[in-house]
C-alpha cells in the first residue's frame, strides 16, 4: 500500500527529503514502517528515535496530523494513503 | 539597599514640557510595571468613552523590574493606551534593544499625552528629554529614520542607543500601524502606532549610563539568581530548538495538524506550506541570526534576498506569524516575496499579523464582487477603487500586495479601507462575516477549530485575538508543559488557559521574553525578582494573584467602553474545517464547551467581572469607573 511520509525539522537535515512517498505491504505498523526506514533509508534512525520501545523525549510522531499516543502508539496500525510525520518538539513560534 | 521604585517621565505634546513622575514600591508590588502599571494609569488617567484620537488619549511606554537587567531574556518593553482598532484597551510587546536603553536612559518608562502642532522627535539622554522638530523626517519610513536620527546624535552604531519611531502607516492613522523600535522589531498588535501619529510624536532615541545593577535591593543574590535562571532555560532542549531554527519552526507541523489558517480561514492546510517553513528559509536566504538586548537564544533570523524582483538588503525576519499571513493566508508559496513584505511593512510600519488579514480580507471581497455575490452598489465602487488603484489583489498575487503596502501606508485609493483594519474593510463593504477577528483584532496563524483550546484563548483575549494572553498551542501542539489531544473536550484545559493568562500577565509586566517561559514558571523568578526589589516575603501565590489582578483590570477598562464580547468569529464559529484531522469541527462545538467554566472559575457575570472578584483582587477603586 503507499503512504506518504514527511520529515521535519531536525528529520529533514537528517533524511535529507522533506517527502517520501513509500509502497509498505498491507498491515504493517507504525513500528514497522521505522524499521523500514532504519533499514532501507536511514541507518540509524530508530535509534534517534525511540528509546526501547518508546518515542525518546523531544521527539514526535503524527499519523495523519494526530500524534500516535492517541491511537496505539508505535503499535498502530498504517492503511492506504495515510500521512506519517516525524518531528521534533519545538513549540516557539509566538 | 534599597526598595524598587520607578522613576518615569509624563510627556505633554502639547506644550513641549516634561516633568518627573515617582511610581512607589507599594504601586509596583500590586501591579508590578509594564503591562500591569500601563493598565493601572490608564484606569486611573485615560477618560472612559474617549476616542482613541482623543488628545485625552495616553500611550504609556514601560519596561518591567526586570528589564535591562540581564536576568535572561530581559531586552523587551511593553505598550499600553486605548487601541483606534478595536476601541478598547490596547496592549503590545516589543523586543530589540529599546527597553533596556529606555532604562538606561534615565527613565523606567514614559507617559506620552496631549498632541503637538507639528511633528517632534525626543532626544532622551542621562535622566533629561529635548523635544526637536521632527517635519523633516515625516512621511520617511522607519529605516530611514533611524538612519537620520542616528546621523544626528552622532552614534552610528546600532549597538549604542535605541530609536522608537511610527512609519507612514502610523503618520497617516492606519488602525492597523504599529509603533517600530531598532527598524525591526514592533510593538505591533491594536494600532497604537497610530496614536503616536495622531499625537505627531515620529520618534525616540534613547541613550545613557544608569546602571541598573547599582540600584538592586541585593546585587550580589541578583548575580547568582540570574546564573541559576540562565542554566535552567539554555538546559532546555526546547530554547536550543529555537536558537538553530528560528519562530518559523511550526509551519509544517501546525500544517500537520490541519490548524494552518489557508485562504482567509477557508481552510485548514496549505498544500505549500513546505515552500514557507523554516526548512526552507534555512537553505535558501538566512543568513545568519539575531537577538534581542542581553539573549542568547537568538530566535531572530536574518535574511537577504540578493537578486531577483523580490530583491531585499539584509533584514531582520520574517517571523512565523508574519509568514504565514502573507503565505497561506494569501496562497503565497513564494518566501522571497515574503521577505520582501515583511521588510517593506516594517519600513511603513505595520502590524504584519493584521496587514496580512486585511489583505485577506480584501481578496475574498474582490472575489465575491467579481461573483457578483457584494450588493451591487459595493461591489461598484470596490471594483472601481481597485481598479483605480492599478491592482489585481486576487490570491496569490504577490505584486499587488507590495503596491498594497504603499497605498495603505499612504492612505491612497483602496488603501485608505485597507488601513481600517479587516473588520471595518469588511463592514465597508457589506460583508462583516469575510473579516476574522475578535473585538476588532485579526487574528494569529492557528486555527482554533483544530487547536480546541485556542478557542477559548482567542475569545478571551482581553486585547482581542491574540495568541500570547494564553499560548495553549503550547499544550494542544507540543504537549507542553503537559500533553493535551487538541481535539478532546476536556474540561482542565480552561484552567489551564485561566492560568496561562495570568501567568503571561506577569510576564508582561515584569517584562521578560514569552519564549523562556514554558521551561520555567512563576517560582524560577521570584528569587531573581526579590533580590531587584526587595519583597523578601512575595511568593509564587502572590505573584499569580497579581496576574490574575491585572487581567480583571483589563477587563474592568474594557467592559465600559462599548459592546465586548468573548466569542470567535462567525466563519469559525459556524463553518467546520473541510478537511484534515479536524475536519468537520466548528469552533463554537468548542468554546459552548470551554467558556461557561470559565466564566465560573474567574467569578465572571458572563465576561464581567463581579464585585466580589473586584474586592478580592483589591481592585475596589475601579468599582465604578
Ligand atoms: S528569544 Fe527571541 S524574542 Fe525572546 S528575547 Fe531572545 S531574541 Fe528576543
Amino acid at each position: 500500500m503507499k503512504i506518504k511520509v514527511r520529515f521535519i525539522l531536525d528529520y529533514y537535515k537528517y533524511i535529507g527529503k522533506f517527502e517520501l512517498n513509500l509502497d509498505i505491504p498491507d498491515k504493517f505498523t507504525l513500528i514497522d514502517l521505522i524499521d523500514y526506514i532504519d533499514k532501507n533509508i536511514k541507518k540509524g534512525f530508530k535509534e534517534k528515535l525511540l528509546n526501547e520501545n518508546s518515542i525518546k523525549y523531544p521527539n514526535m510522531i503524527l499519523i495523519n496530523g494526530r500524534r500516535a499516543e492517541f491511537f496505539e502508539n508505535l503499535n498502530t496500525k498504517l492503511n492506504e494513503n495515510d500521512q506519517i510525520i516525524f518531528s521534533p518538539l519545538a513549540y516557539f513560534a509566538l | 539597599m534599597r526598595f524598587l521604585e520607578f522613576k518615569l517621565a509624563r510627556i505633554n505634546l502639547s506644550d513641549h514640557n516634561w516633568k518627573e513622575v515617582k511610581i512607589d514600591d507599594k504601586l509596583l508590588r500590586k501591579f508590578i510595571g509594564g503591562r500591569g502599571l500601563g493598565t493601572y494609569l490608564a484606569l486611573k488617567e485615560i477618560p472612559k468613552g474617549i476616542d482613541p484620537f482623543d488628545k485625552e488619549n495616553k500611550i504609556y511606554i514601560l519596561t518591567g523590574p526586570l528589564t535591562g537587567t540581564g536576568a535572561f531574556e530581559t531586552g523587551r518593553y511593553h505598550v499600553v493606551g486605548k487601541s483606534p482598532l478595536t476601541g478598547f484597551l490596547g496592549d503590545a510587546n516589543s523586543g530589540g534593544d529599546f527597553g533596556p536603553w529606555l532604562r538606561f536612559s534615565g527613565f523606567d518608562g514614559l507617559i506620552i499625552e496631549g498632541k503637538s502642532d507639528y511633528p517632534i522627535w525626543l532626544r532622551i539622554e542621562d535622566g533629561d528629554i529635548k523635544f526637536n522638530d521632527a517635519s523633516s523626517l515625516w512621511g520617511k519610513g522607519v529605516h530611514h529614520t533611524e538612519k537620520i536620527i542616528r546621523e544626528k546624535v552622532k552614534i552610528s552604531s546600532e549597538t549604542i542607543g535605541s530609536i522608537l519611531s511610527i512609519g507612514p502607516a502610523g503618520e497617516n492613522k492606519s488602525k492597523i500601524a504599529a509603533i517600530m523600535n531598532d527598524r525591526y522589531r514592533a510593538a505591533g498588535r491594536t494600532g497604537l502606532g497610530a496614536v503616536l501619529g495622531d499625537k505627531k510624536l515620529k520618534a525616540i532615541w534613547v541613550y545613557g549610563k544608569r546602571n541598573l545593577l547599582k540600584e538592586m535591593y541585593d546585587s550580589k543574590k541578583f548575580i547568582s539568581e540570574a546564573k541559576k535562571l540562565t542554566d535552567k532555560i539554555m538546559g532546555n532542549p526546547v530554547s536550543q530548538a529555537l536558537t538553530q531554527l528560528g519562530t518559523l519552526v511550526l509551519m509544517n507541523m501546525t500544517n500537520a495538524l490541519g490548524g494552518l489558517p489557508t485562504k482567509n480561514w477557508t481552510h485548514g492546510i496549505y498544500d505549500k506550506a513546505f515552500d514557507i517553513s523554516g526548512e526552507h528559509l534555512a537553505e535558501s536566504y538566512l543568513k545568519t541570526r539575531k537577538g534581542c538586548w542581553g539573549c542568547t537564544i537568538q530566535c531572530s533570523r536574518v535574511t537577504e534576498v540578493p537578486e531577483g524582483p523580490y530583491k531585499t538588503p539584509i533584514s531582520e525576519g520574517p517571523e512565523y506569524e508574519s509568514t504565514w499571513a502573507h503565505g497561506a493566508n494569501l496562497l503565497i508559496d513564494d518566501i522571497s516575496s515574503i521577505i520582501k513584505m515583511n521588510y517593506l511593512e516594517n519600513d511603513m510600519g505595520f502590524d504584519t499579523i493584521s496587514f496580512g488579514n486585511t489583505v485577506s480580507t480584501l481578496m475574498e471581497l474582490y472575489e465575491l464582487a467579481k461573483q457578483g455575490k457584494l450588493d451591487k452598489d459595493k461591489e461598484k465602487e470596490l471594483i472601481e477603487l481597485i481598479n483605480m488603484s492599478g491592482i489585481e489583489p486576487s490570491w496569490g498575487n504577490k505584486d499587488a500586495i507590495i503596491q498594497l503596502i504603499y497605498l495603505a501606508a499612504y492612505r491612497n485609493k483602496i488603501g485608505d479601507l485597507v488601513a481600517e483594519g479587516a473588520k471595518r474593510l469588511a463592514e465597508h463593504f457589506g460583508r462583516p462575516d469575510v473579516a476574522i477577528h475578535v473585538k476588532g483584532l485579526e487574528l494569529p496563524a492557528y486555527d482554533p477549530r483544530a487547536l480546541n483550546s485556542m478557542s477559548l484563548s482567542y475569545a478571551t483575549a482581553n486585547r482581542g485575538g491574540c495568541h500570547l494572553r494564553s499560548y495553549s498551542v503550547a499544550f494542544d501542539m507540543i504537549g507542553s508543559p503537559e500533553k493535551w489531544d487538541p481535539l478532546a473536550k476536556d474540561i482542565k484545559k480552561v484552567k489551564g488557559v485561566k492560568e496561562q493568562q495570568d501567568w503571561f500577565t506577569i510576564v508582561d509586566s515584569l517584562v521578560i521574553c514569552k519564549f523562556n517561559v514554558f521551561g520555567t514558571g512563576p517560582s524560577d523568578y521570584l528569587e531573581v525578582l526579590k533580590a531587584i526589589t526587595g519583597w523578601e516575603d512575595m511568593t509564587e501565590n502572590e505573584l499569580m494573584t497579581t496576574g490574575e489582578r491585572i487581567y480583571n483590570a483589563e477587563r474592568l477598562f474594557d467592559v465600559k467602553e462599548g459592546e465586548y464580547k468573548d466569542t470567535l468569529p462567525k466563519r469559525l464559529l459556524e463553518e467546520s474545517l473541510p478537511e484534515g484531522p479536524a475536519k468537520g469541527h466548528t469552533g463554537k462545538e468548542w468554546l459552548d464547551f470551554f467558556l461557561p467554566e470559565y466564566y465560573k472559575l474567574r467569578k465572571w457575570d458572563n465576561g464581567i467581572p463581579t464585585e466580589e472578584i473586584i474586592r478580592k483582587l483589591d481592585l475596589e477603586e475601579f468599582l465604578n469607573r
